[in-house]
């Protein structure tokens, strides 16, 4: 008996120490008592990660991890799914769904770490696809402090907590019979026909009607007449457009005399009215590779391959029509460069300068004519006196 | 009445030079003269700047004729090799995706013999065809040259002209037409993963929590905000890649329900639900938890103006009186930035709650929000 009774004794502190520490035990050994205090600060690198790989093949990529909270803390690893959302390269991040079984392709060799202080720390990912994969996926990796899900104790005050974290992007094409690679301009746009100064901002909208993402590179050239007098790194951000569907790239035009450029104070900070928006203001001088008016896009004063432009800022002087063509190229399955061109044509008529200009012809040609009929005059009235002396 | 003999012979002479002169403009270029070719492509495979390219030579004969030769000057800047080995040469069709669609044009035609590099002179490479082979009108022939050694591509540049010449035996110039290629600056190699400097992504969150200032009142709306720099998270971002970056918010899985708990009651503080691109409005005296975001431009800003944007959802600025969007179970956007860097552009996060005079009373009403940020692909 009384060895029954020291079992289920046993038996029931077991079980209260396991109920009473289950909250424990599910979330990792870690406590609200323990949820990280300093502030999250973490970096990633690279980003985004874009990899190829054929059926059957296994493939890994390094991602580099450091938290910067001032505290030794404890890193996790999770495996998230994305699309793309908008038509700005934005990623729609989603958790696998019971089918996603390409979920299960994807190992971490250290799922939670221990990340020190302003430490690197590398996360090495394999990829093992099995032969029937096709064509793309796209996996985020997500890194965050362990248990910084735990509640948090407001002390006695209604509090929210937040748990921080960041997501690498993975973009990888499985190069299986049927992939398709094929991308189309759905448009070729300007922001403003006639515009007074620049910059101007050009729209290119590309369509990806394959099955793999691609990253279109190229130019956009400006000619006025026959004359090329600029040249625009298209994509110079070397986004990528996944399968099935389409994204708008920006491309700036800033390199003109003058041109309008974000307002910058003494210290360099760029000022901003009363709602926070950046002022822009008009700019005398050249435009420099750092020259931004609205970072909407690849700002750019692309004039990098330009041989013909001086510094002499009368040659930058915009007045008008410009065109301007655009020539993208995506790579094929065999590296070859496939063409996409379109063109368009746009004014820039500085009509401030040209009225002042128009002003001062006018003041010019008025004092010029007052000149000459006064001196007509003179000559009549002389004329007629000389008739009157005979 | 002015007799013609009493013109100056000079006049005279001057007429009949403007009469000529004008009769050359409309007279035939010459009947011996080569002709045009109806079609001419040369595509090269590599269109970046300063770059070895292997390419295509696609050419519709204007007449029938038998030809000896095929010679192509490439654009000035280009550099062409005068070395043999480098121009091997394929009449086969181009595998992969574009084959016959994109990259030789539709119903092409094989030219025959041998095609092989014969001399270089200045641009211009020319191939003996053995034996000459008779190219009629009505096709398109296309070769290529398959080794990229042969030739490289100039600076970048618009509409860089050369030409294509087909030759019969002697040789004499049978067709020829012009082509134009552009060269395009490759993107700045700046931020590459071997780069020295490699593309980093830092995202911060000022705190770890948002808590209200005192206990929270039924008769207003109670604003996080209100307690100072406790009462908000600023989640900021540094990064050099060009492509903008994104934040969005999901309701920790962990939390029993979405919105604050009270663990000792059992009571939720629901959140308000999702208002489609429209901030939800509380109203005092009915439960509600709403997440309201801010733009939070650096001091000096890359990310900015229409750049940094707040999801509409969440956006109370650009909806005065209202107070927040929902908190969700997935990862819903609250705001990006959709192009350039950023040091220390973000957004800032504040908690509007509303109750009831009968919410049950408690002093652990808790949530946890999982942020989350990523750099665009």
């Amino acid at each position: 008996m009384v060895g029954k009774r020291l079992v289920w004794r046993t038996v029931s502190l077991v079980l209260m120490l396991t109920l009473v520490n289950w909250p424990t035990l599910v979330s990792g050994s870690i406590d609200a008592a323990s949820r990280p205090t300093a502030p999250l600060n973490l970096t990633t690198s690279p980003l985004p990660i874009t990899l190829e790989a054929k059926p059957g093949q296994t493939i890994s990529t390094d991602i580099k991890v450091k938290q910067s909270g001032g505290d030794d803390e404890t890193l996790m690893a999770k495996l998230l799914k994305f699309g793309a959302y908008g038509d700005s390269g934005k990623p729609s991040l989603s958790d696998f769904g019971p089918e996603d079984d390409w979920k299960n392709w994807v190992k971490f060799d250290k799922p939670t770490f221990d990340a020190p202080n302003n430490v690197w720390e590398t996360e090495h990912v394999t990829i093992s696809f099995p032969k029937t994969a096709a064509f793309e996926y796209n996996y985020a990796v997500e890194f965050m402090r362990a248990g910084d899900t735990i509640a948090p104790n407001g002390g006695g005050r209604v509090t929210t907590g937040l748990a921080g974290g960041t997501a690498v992007l993975i973009l990888v094409n499985v190069d299986a019979p049927g992939a398709h690679k094929t991308l189309s301009l759905s448009s070729f746009g300007i922001e403003h026909k006639i515009v007074e100064f620049l910059p101007t901002t050009f729209d290119v909208n590309l369509n990806n009607t394959g099955n793999v993402y691609l990253q279109p590179l190229g130019s956009i050239f400006i000619t006025q007449g026959r004359n090329q007098v600029a040249q625009l790194v298209f994509n110079q951000a070397k986004g990528n457009i996944l399968a099935g569907s389409h994204r708008i790239y920006k491309n700036t035009w800033i390199d003109g005399f003058p041109h309008y450029e974000v307002k910058r104070d003494k210290n360099g900070k760029t000022v901003q009215d009363r709602k926070g928006t950046v002022e822009t203001a008009l700019n005398y001088g050249l435009a420099t590779d750092n020259s931004t008016a609205d970072p909407v896009s690849d700002a750019s004063t692309g004039n990098a391959d330009l041989k013909t432009e001086s510094s002499n800022p009368l040659s930058h002087f915009r007045f008008g029509m410009y065109t301007a063509r655009l020539v993208a190229v995506y790579a094929d399955d065999y590296g070859r460069d496939v063409p996409i061109t379109s063109q368009i044509t746009f004014w820039v008529i500085p009509w401030r300068i040209l009225l002042v200009f128009l002003a001062v012809v006018a003041v010019f040609a008025f004092a010029i004519y007052t000149l000459i009929s006064s001196a007509f005059r003179r000559r009549r009235r002389m004329e007629r006196l000389k008739r009157r002396m005979r | 009445m002015r007799r013609w003999s009493g013109l100056p012979v000079i006049r005279i002479w001057l007429v009949v030079v403007l009469v000529l002169t004008s009769m050359v403009a409309f007279s035939p270029q010459g009947a011996s003269a080569s002709t045009v070719l109806l079609r001419t492509i040369v595509r090269i495979d590599n269109m970046n700047a300063s770059s070895a390219t292997t390419g295509s030579v696609c050419l519709q004969p204007a007449n029938t004729a038998t030809i000896a030769q095929i010679s192509v000057t490439f654009p000035t800047g280009f550099t062409v090799s005068s070395t043999s080995g480098n121009w091997t040469t394929s009449q086969s069709v181009p595998g992969g995706i574009s084959s016959g669609q994109n990259y030789w044009p539709a119903g092409f035609t094989t030219i025959g013999g041998t095609l092989a590099y014969a001399s270089t002179s200045g641009q211009t490479v020319n191939f003996s065809l053995t034996p000459a082979q008779s190219l009629a009108t009505a096709n398109t022939y296309c070769f290529r040259w398959t080794n990229s050694a042969a030739l490289s591509t100039s600076t970048a540049g618009l509409d860089e002209e050369g030409s294509v010449s087909t030759y019969t035996s002697g040789p004499t110039l049978q067709d020829s037409n012009n082509y134009a290629l552009t060269v395009l600056t490759s993107p700045g190699d700046l931020v590459t993963i071997n780069a020295t400097v490699p593309p980093i992504f830092e995202f911060a969150l000022s705190r770890n929590s948002i808590s209200f200032a005192s206990s929270l009142a039924y008769a207003s709306i109670n604003d996080s905000g209100a307690n100072g720099a406790a009462g908000r998270v600023d989640a900021t971002v540094i990064t050099n890649a060009r492509g903008g970056w994104i934040m969005w918010e999901e309701e920790s899985p962990t939390d029993p329900a979405i919105g604050l708990t009270s663990s000792t009651t059992g009571h939720t503080i629901p959140t308000v639900g999702w208002n489609t691109d429209l901030p939800t409005t509380l109203t005092a005296g009915t439960e509600g938890d709403a997440l309201d975001v801010a733009a939070l431009p650096a001091a000096t800003t890359f990310c900015s103006t229409s750049n940094l944007a707040v999801d509409s959802e969440y956006d109370t600025a650009a909806h005065a009186g209202t107070d927040g969007g929902a908190f969700t179970s997935n990862y819903s956007e609250i705001g990006t930035c959709s192009g350039n860097v950023s040091d220390g552009d973000g957004l800032r996060l504040t908690d509007h709650v509303a109750i009831s005079p009968v919410t049950p009373a408690a002093t652990d009403y808790t949530q946890t929000v999982v942020v989350v940020g990523a750099g665009n692909f």
